[in-house]
């Protein structure tokens, strides 16, 4: 093994230690929120009622948590995933800032360089974020009717719009061919399931839209073997 | 509403500040790492630099509306939950609907109900931290597997390494095509049109004309030409 394979070995062991030691200490750290109110104030919770209350919301977004891990990793890299999980926003802010910012630093996605660029902008990402919170915290009052006026309202109503819209499109142009798979995909399932269902049930629609983007990427190869050879 | 005084109490805030920090702290930590990373793979400070504010830039703009649903909160749940929740795993979306879900489910017609007991309140707390907490649950758990398969296959090279590295547009496949083909919401097609345009445009007129924060901002400055467009479409739409 030489020192570069070593080298890329060391960074992945320490990334996921440094990884799961400090998603296990946020997790204990979130969950010692209610547990530390519940001593101080002695206050005790109806177990059963919590519950199920935890379990109507759990099969809301439960599932939907479980796809977005197996979807973003490849798509994050393990430093990425590891912060974009504990900061959430994930579709609308974590996974935009790390795919721009892959696609504009010219390394190949997948590339060791590439997992450094995402696993940089997801954490400034986060504490961005964080940031701004504590403005909102501090200045509310004051920045309220600014974010709630009329004249900007349609700017902050699309934003999902606009961010997909400056996220795709490029990357679409520049690879049409390994777009054009997973965007007929697209349109197959907006005529058959209908934009409604298209919609409510984007998440679990993602793998599905994944292993198509390597299934496509796997009939390019084999047309480009075959240009190759004639 | 006696329960406020637990949700604005001085013990919520010192907890929530200390959990912000740490999540904090973890962030800039995953950022050095990398970065250290980056100089031992030969990246220079600049392109990483580049990375930094290119990523804050652009994650300013989708934060601000986050504030509004801090304050739209805050009456119910009180000044320290929504500043904690909102800043960790879940988002604006997912907050609300648990904490709504939460409430009717323990029998209250939901939030703002002035009836909520200080049990109650921490059964929403309870519900709010646990509901979302399976992504990271995963990552502790079964990333570092996932991972190695991953690069194992990326290493073996052929179609899988390309297929890797193309994933990302099935992602934007599935959230950009509806957009652009929702005949139903004009302003949505034309913002996601002008948008793309914009950054098309934006990187092709920085590299040509080498004016080099054109082209290395384009996502960010396509996406606030996208939503000023939002404001002018909406007026010639409605």
């Amino acid at each position: 093994m030489n020192d570069n394979e070593q080298a890329a070995i060391d960074y992945s062991n320490k990334i996921h230690k440094l990884g799961r030691i400090t998603t296990l200490m946020v997790i204990i750290a979130l969950v010692s929120v209610p547990v530390l109110l519940g001593i101080i104030f002695n206050l005790k919770v109806d177990f059963g009622a919590t519950f199920a209350a935890f379990l109507a919301c759990f099969a809301l977004f439960g599932p939907a948590g479980a796809v977005e891990f197996f979807s973003f990793a490849p798509i994050f890299g393990a430093g990425g995933q590891y912060l974009a999980f504990i900061t959430g926003n994930i579709q609308n802010m974590k996974l935009p800032a790390a795919i721009s910012n892959v696609a504009s630093s010219g390394y190949e996605n997948g590339s060791p360089e590439a997992d450094v660029i995402s696993t940089i902008a997801v954490g400034v990402s986060s504490l961005v974020t964080m940031a701004i919170l504590i403005l909102g915290l501090i200045m509310g009052s004051f920045l309220l009717p600014f974010l709630q006026s009329p004249v900007l309202a349609p700017a902050f109503n699309n934003l999902m719009p606009a961010i997909m819209g400056a996220l795709a499109i490029p990357r679409f142009f520049s690879n049409p061919r390994g777009a054009v798979g997973p965007c007929l995909l697209s349109v197959a399932l907006l005529l058959t399931l209908g934009r409604p269902w298209y919609m409510k049930y984007n998440t679990y629609l993602i793998p599905v839209f994944l292993i198509t983007a390597i299934a496509w990427s796997y009939v390019l190869y084999k047309m480009d073997e075959k240009k190759k050879i004639h | 509403m006696d329960y406020l005084e637990v949700a604005n109490s001085t013990a919520l805030f010192i907890i929530v500040v200390i959990v912000l920090a740490m999540v904090a702290a973890q962030a800039v930590l995953f950022i050095r790492t990398a970065m250290k990373r980056g100089y031992e793979l030969g990246m220079t400070k600049e392109s990483m630099g580049k990375t930094i504010t290119n990523s804050a830039v652009f994650s300013v703009l989708p934060s601000l509306p986050i504030i509004i649903t801090l304050l739209a909160m805050m009456p119910a749940l009180g000044k320290y939950l929504p500043w904690l929740r909102l800043s960790v795993i879940g988002s604006a979306m997912y907050e609300s609907m648990a904490a709504d879900t939460a409430l009717t489910t323990l029998g209250y017609t939901g939030l703002g109900d002035p009836s909520v007991t200080k049990e109650a309140f921490l059964s929403v707390v309870w519900v709010m931290s646990l509901g979302i907490m399976i992504g990271p649950v995963l990552n502790t758990l079964f990333l570092k597997k996932y991972d190695t398969t991953m690069k194992g296959a990326m290493k073996a090279g052929g179609f899988i390494s390309v297929g890797l590295g193309s994933l990302f547009l099935g992602f934007l496949a599935v959230n950009t095509v509806p957009r652009l083909l929702n005949f139903g919401d004009p302003v949505g097609q034309c913002i996601t049109a002008v948008s793309g345009g914009s950054a098309v445009l934006l990187n092709y007129i920085g590299k040509k004309a080498k004016i080099k924060v054109m082209s290395e901002f384009s996502f960010p400055l396509a996406l606030i030409i996208g939503m000023a467009s939002a404001i002018l479409l909406t007026k010639i739409f409605a």
